[in-house]
């Protein structure tokens, strides 16, 4: 039971007149893991959550979350569900703290309970000291939080959070991520847009990429990156003889390439960070000294220019 | 429930916006009471006040048309205020009024301007004199007011928001004149504010159903309802509980009316349990409105500014500002379209007529079937627009 998925979605579609925004889309989120749906504007993040959360009637496929299915039990799913729209939903002229008392109650809680949680929640979200004052007066960064605990005061069994961090400022942003990895260690399963590649990377156990309405790939960052059969740049800094460096390093097995760059020598190799250690090992031998290495990986960048043959963002 | 909470937290924004209260709250009893007050008895003789002005700029001016278009004086200028003094002592005139220099600037500028009251020690002017006089200096003291309020919360300009707090009050004391002049008619019709109260309900309770569309709008576009839709609350319930925050707007309002025109006017609302069956249905036909409003409309400032001018337009045509009685005939008809004609009609009934719930059955039936109506077509376009 613990290792079902907390939500599972198949073959989602969704068509606005001509448009299909959503073309099949599916795929599954286990409890405590982050999910990532990267795509670039208009890919159908926004109309995929949608579904899910049964804001938008679907053309087709089925949403299950928490066992229970979106057809059957609507309001089972929306219970077990926190919505963060991508856009703040709160209102301007209440406080915070009378805004979580209000998005409190609408997802059912009352009391003590409620009180708890909302006091909770803001502590989170680092709004304690503002919980008083009209949301209007809050920061864009401010409100934005505010959105994201107003989703999280039931402890929702899927946090679904649509871009929660577009236009916000730096500080901010990073209280919203770390907000976000602590909701993975609470067991929470999250399921995150954003068309920011570096989020992605940063936050989700998985990520599916989605393009035009489709999932064009899926899996940990390290396996999208291994399907795209790209390979890794090492850039070792060395003094000495670079040639020999370089000559030796071309011999290791998985070393495609070596050349000497200006103080070092770089390298392509497939999987590069496992053959790290024989590198080191056989550069002892070549009459140089290795001061420093790097590792350059390729990025969700990198496979998503791969996948649909154009940049993430324009 | 969730409805009930949604209405509560309706009312506790409202409570906050002090520009909404003001016209919620305050300016019909306002209102009420100025043109209550300045045609409540009409005298049978004018009274002679002289007016002096020292200069007082457009608002002395406009202060001193008022004293001249009272019914109660016959206003006489006076070159400066010795001469008037003069003659309040001779008893020429009954009394005096002096509009100081500056009048006009201090008021623009939101400090005190004081007209003097002359009158003679040995002969205190009579009661009449002093009510009209100081019923014309009420009345533009509140237009004042209202307008620089007005101009300070909705960004119009003074004189703008000024002229709006004069037509509001106008198009309603012409009613009055002509009211008191059709003579064999009157006994049907309710004097005082027996009329302007009523009239005054009705017309407030629509407009602020129209403007209070602003609300479901704000809501739409700010995607609270969408979000509350995310949520395990069903759409009935949202859209019920969106209509009752706007019916406890309404009812509200109309029980304000209601309460103060009782207490502190002593209009006889005839058939109590009736009067406040008609004020709950009226209030469900405002809901209807404001919700219908609140579905088609694109963005909120639409339904704050359309709703006093079309609420106006409908309260003319419905009875508000002159009894229907007085119309031809074919404006009778057309006033009937729209319910405060119906309203008003049930209103006059209970109140001159001394009619009970059955003698206003056919008004209230025709009212629910207005609220029904609106309240259905509302729904259903809002399902339409929520489902996506
Ligand atoms: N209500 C709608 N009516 C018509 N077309 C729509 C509607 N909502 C979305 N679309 C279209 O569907 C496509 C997917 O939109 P969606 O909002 O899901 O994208 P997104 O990935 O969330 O983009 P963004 O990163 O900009 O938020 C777009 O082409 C959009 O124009
Ligand atoms: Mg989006």
């Amino acid at each position: 039971m613990d290792n079902d998925p907390v939500l599972w979605c198949k073959d989602l579609r969704k068509r606005f007149k001509e448009r299909l925004a959503v073309d099949g889309v599916g795929f599954e989120v286990a409890p405590g893991e982050t999910y990532g749906l990267l795509g670039p504007n208009g890919a159908g993040k926004t109309t995929t959550i949608s579904m899910i959360c049964g804001l938008l009637r679907r053309d087709g496929g089925e949403v299950t979350v928490a066992g229970a299915s979106l057809d059957r039990d609507p309001g089972q799913v929306k219970a077990a569900i926190g919505y963060v729209p991508q856009d703040v939903a709160l209102y301007p002229d209440l406080s915070g703290l009378e805004n979580l008392r209000f998005w409190g109650r609408m997802y059912g809680l009352a009391g003590r309970d409620l009180a708890e949680r909302v006091e909770a929640t803001l502590e989170v979200v680092g709004l304690t000291e503002r919980a008083g004052d009209r949301v209007a007066d809050y920061s864009g960064g401010m409100q934005r939080r505010l959105n994201i605990a107003a989703g999280m005061l039931h402890r929702p069994r899927l946090l679904v959070l649509d871009e929660p961090t577009a236009g916000v400022d730096p500080q901010s942003r990073n209280a919203i991520l770390a907000n976000v990895e602590a909701l993975g260690g609470e067991g929470i399963a999250v399921l995150y847009t954003t068309h920011y590649m570096e989020e992605a990377e940063r936050l989700c156990d998985r990520v599916g990429i989605i393009d035009q309405g489709r999932l064009v790939a899926e899996g940990t960052r390290r396996e999208l990156v291994a399907r795209v059969g790209e390979r890794d740049r090492i850039e070792l800094a060395a003094t000495g003889d670079l040639a020999g460096l370089a000559a030796v390093a071309a011999r290791v097995d998985g070393v495609d390439e070596a050349s000497v760059v200006g103080g070092g020598v770089h390298l392509v190799a497939r999987d590069g960070r496992r053959l790290l250690p024989r590198l080191l090992e056989a550069a002892e031998h070549s009459g140089a000294e290795v001061t420093s290495v790097e590792l350059v990986e390729p990025d969700l960048e990198a496979v998503f220019l791969h996948l649909t043959g154009k940049a993430l963002r324009d | 429930m969730k409805a009930l909470m949604m209405a509560g937290s309706a009312l506790r924004r409202l409570a906050r916006d002090r520009l909404a209260l003001f016209f919620i709250v305050l300016l019909p009893v306002v209102i009420i009471a100025v043109i209550g007050i300045t045609f409540g008895d009409a005298a049978s003789e004018r009274l002679p006040v002289g007016i002096a002005d020292e200069g007082a700029g457009p608002l002395g001016d406009q202060l001193r048309a008022g004293l001249v278009a009272s019914p109660a004086l016959d206003a006489r200028a006076y070159d400066d205020p010795d001469a008037l003094r003069k003659a309040v002592r001779r008893g020429v005139v009954s009394a005096g009024v002096v509009l100081p220099a500056g009048y006009d600037q201090a008021l623009r500028a939101g400090r005190p301007a004081e007209v003097t009251f002359v009158v003679d020690q040995t002969r205190p002017a009579p009661a009449p004199v002093r009510t009209a006089v100081s019923a014309v200096v009420a009345r533009q003291a509140a237009e004042v007011k209202a307008a620089r309020f007005a101009a300070e919360r909705a960004g119009v300009s003074f004189d703008t928001a000024l002229a709006r707090a004069r037509a509001l009050a106008d198009g309603q004391e012409q009613v009055r004149v002509e009211a008191t002049t059709i003579g064999g008619r009157e006994d049907a019709l309710p004097t005082g504010f027996n009329y302007t109260a009523p009239a005054n309900l009705v017309l407030f309770v629509f407009i602020t159903s129209l403007a209070g569309a602003a609300g479901l709008i704000e809501a739409r576009r700010l995607g609270v309802i969408r979000r509350m839709l995310a949520t395990p609350t069903t759409t009935a319930t949202i859209l019920f509980g969106e209509a009752l925050s706007r019916f406890a707007v309404a009812l509200l309002q109309g029980m304000i009316i209601f309460v103060v025109g009782w207490l502190v006017f002593g209009v006889d609302w005839g058939d109590p349990p009736a009067a406040l069956v008609l004020v709950l249905t009226f209030a469900l036909v405002g809901t209807g409105v404001g919700m219908l409003l609140g579905s088609v409309l694109g963005n909120a400032e639409q339904a704050t500014s359309i709703g006093p001018p079309v609420g106006i337009a409908l309260g003319m045509l419905g009875g508000c500002m002159w009894p229907l009685a007085i119309v031809p005939e074919p404006m009778r008809v057309i006033g009937h379209l729209f319910p405060q004609a119906w309203a008003m009609d049930a209103f006059i009934a209970l109140i001159a007529k001394g009619a009970t719930i059955t003698g206003i059955a056919l008004q209230l039936a025709v009212l629910a079937a207005f609220a029904v109506a609106l309240l259905a077509l509302a729904t259903w376009r809002l399902r339409k627009t929520l489902a996506g």
